[in-house]
């Protein structure tokens, strides 16, 4: 479970306005180069999705209610989610993905090998990867939580440029208690109000007051790790380690079982046929 | 007949070893590499340039790996030669009863065999088998065309057939080159030639079949030779 003291991003969707200051102000810390636009039809969103050089993403749902022929326009902070059970920390082979001591996934991208592991377990499916031939990907780039802002006492980019406090940057407890609260109060106009990140994946160091249902959003109802991961960890690895071992302690006895004996039976077997030689010469 | 074949057999042509020896340099390759990445000893050696060329080292082991059985298939005449891996008897079961008191201590009592025994059979079986398991599987883990989950699968998969493949191998490779009874037939896939003794006792059936045609050759020449 998410510590108390962990820090938090509390994103509160009924603020937001869709600005995207959020999705420039990470690219710009981050360093990271202008894409491609790419129209997605119906929508203000750009680009279609995330990528390398995109790690947060605002996502623009519209919804056409035609019992009270209204349009609901829904827009939120798409990016890693920062689960306290992270289950790419728990593949990642070059330890280019950790548990950062305030609770967030960090992410090292010099000691990236582009594997895809990651990918392969995310239930947000967040990785994205530089493509490169002939191996297919480079380095992965998610949401790192600014670690180097953070570290330093500063808030991470996001919440520093929101300019409607729809983020707010806050301690794990602090930010649930005051989810919940948000909840009920808006509950009257959004009767489907509720908080996502304070159970899923043993806490998420994200916490959002949404208006709709999860799945309006697209996100995994009941998130969960894949099995595989766990029986990878504790049976796959230390059953090869334990019969690798064990082959190479057989095949040494092997040796020298076989050698003292075989040495004997080939010593008298020489004797034989040598005499065998020499009868013939 | 000259002195080499006095005292030595044929056993392999050359393409037979050039696809051993390539199939071979794969696995080695991509078993290191592999490795490398599997266990976590190795991850502060894993940085990007360092682990992007691992990843591409263990590509074109694969790819060697896979491409030279292929070739093999489509220009070998023994193209089915694999096909005596499957083909087990009651004889297979008598060596695999015997094979521990002889591997270890020495002695007799094998069943005769055919130019595969039941041990170069089953590692054959297993490197048939898991090779296409693994040829597969790193298919689908090299291009992202499947789901997160179906990949996760993909790796157990790889993961598994991996470490059955690696004992197995050990195993291969030990004895052909550390074993004192039978390091000698590393020559018959290091020169194409085994050593007559070495076949007679270890391969009797197929040694047998090997001198009724070499007779009948030799008859077949002797032949000519009189007619001319």
């Amino acid at each position: 479970m998410a510590k108390k003291r962990d820090k938090v991003i509390l994103v509160d969707t009924t603020l937001c306005t869709g600005c995207k200051a959020c999705q420039v102000a990470c690219k710009e810390w981050h360093n990271l180069p202008a894409t491609e636009f790419e129209h997605v039809p119906g929508t203000y969103q750009n680009p279609a999705d995330r990528n390398a050089n995109t790690p947060m993403l605002m996502r623009f749902i519209e919804q056409y209610d035609k019992s009270t022929d209204t349009m609901d326009w829904i827009f939120w902070k798409d990016q890693c989610m920062h689960c306290t059970d992270a289950p790419c920390v728990e593949v990642c082979p070059s330890d280019a993905l950790f548990h950062h001591g305030d609770g967030f996934v960090g992410f090292n991208q010099d000691t990236c090998i582009g594997c895809t592991y990651c990918a392969k377990v995310c239930p947000f499916d967040i990785p994205r990867f530089e493509v490169e031939a002939p191996t297919g990907s480079k380095r992965m780039n998610k949401c790192d939580f600014c670690q180097d802002r953070v570290t330093n006492g500063e808030e991470p980019a996001c919440v520093r440029t929101c300019p409607t406090n729809s983020l707010e940057f806050d301690t794990w407890q602090n930010a649930v208690d005051k989810a919940y609260k948000r909840v009920e109060e808006i509950k009257d106009q959004f009767p489907d109000a509720n908080v996502y990140g304070d159970t899923e994946m043993g806490g998420l160091h994200y916490i959002y007051i949404l208006t709709e249902k999860p799945e309006t959003y697209g996100l995994p109802v009941e998130p969960k790790t894949n099995e595989l991961v766990s029986f990878r960890r504790d049976v796959v690895k230390p059953a090869t380690e334990l019969l690798m071992g064990a082959t190479a302690v057989g095949l040494l006895t092997n040796l020298i079982v076989s050698s003292a004996n075989y040495g004997k039976e080939d010593k008298e077997k020489d004797e034989v046929t040598t005499d065998g030689d020499d009868n013939h010469e | 007949m000259n002195k080499r074949k006095k005292t030595l057999v044929k056993r392999y042509n050359l393409p037979d070893m050039i696809m051993h020896w390539t199939v071979a340099a794969g696995f080695v390759l991509a078993l290191l590499t592999g490795y490398a990445v599997f266990f976590e000893g190795t991850s502060a050696l894993l940085v990007n340039e360092v682990g992007n060329f691992i990843r591409l080292l263990h590509r074109i082991g694969g790819v060697l790996f896979v491409v030279a059985p292929i070739l093999y298939f489509i220009f070998s005449k023994k193209r089915f030669g694999f096909l005596r891996a499957f083909k087990w008897n009651k004889s297979d079961f008598g060596w695999l009863l015997a094979a521990p008191k002889h591997y270890f201590v020495g002695g007799d009592g094998m069943p005769p065999q055919e130019k595969y025994n039941t041990g170069q059979k089953l590692f054959y079986l297993f490197a048939v088998v898991f090779g296409v398991f693994l040829a597969i599987s790193g298919f689908i883990l090299w291009f992202n065309w499947f789901s997160a989950t179906t990949q996760l699968v993909t790796l157990f998969i790889h993961d598994v057939s991996a470490v059955l493949l690696t004992l197995f191998f050990f195993v291969h490779v030990y004895l052909v080159i550390f074993h004192p009874a039978d390091r000698t037939s590393f020559n018959a896939m290091a020169t194409g030639y085994m050593d007559r003794e070495y076949a007679k006792h270890h391969h009797e059936l197929w040694y047998n079949e090997v001198k009724a045609q070499e007779e009948k050759e030799n008859n077949h020449s002797d032949f000519y030779k009189k007619n001319a």
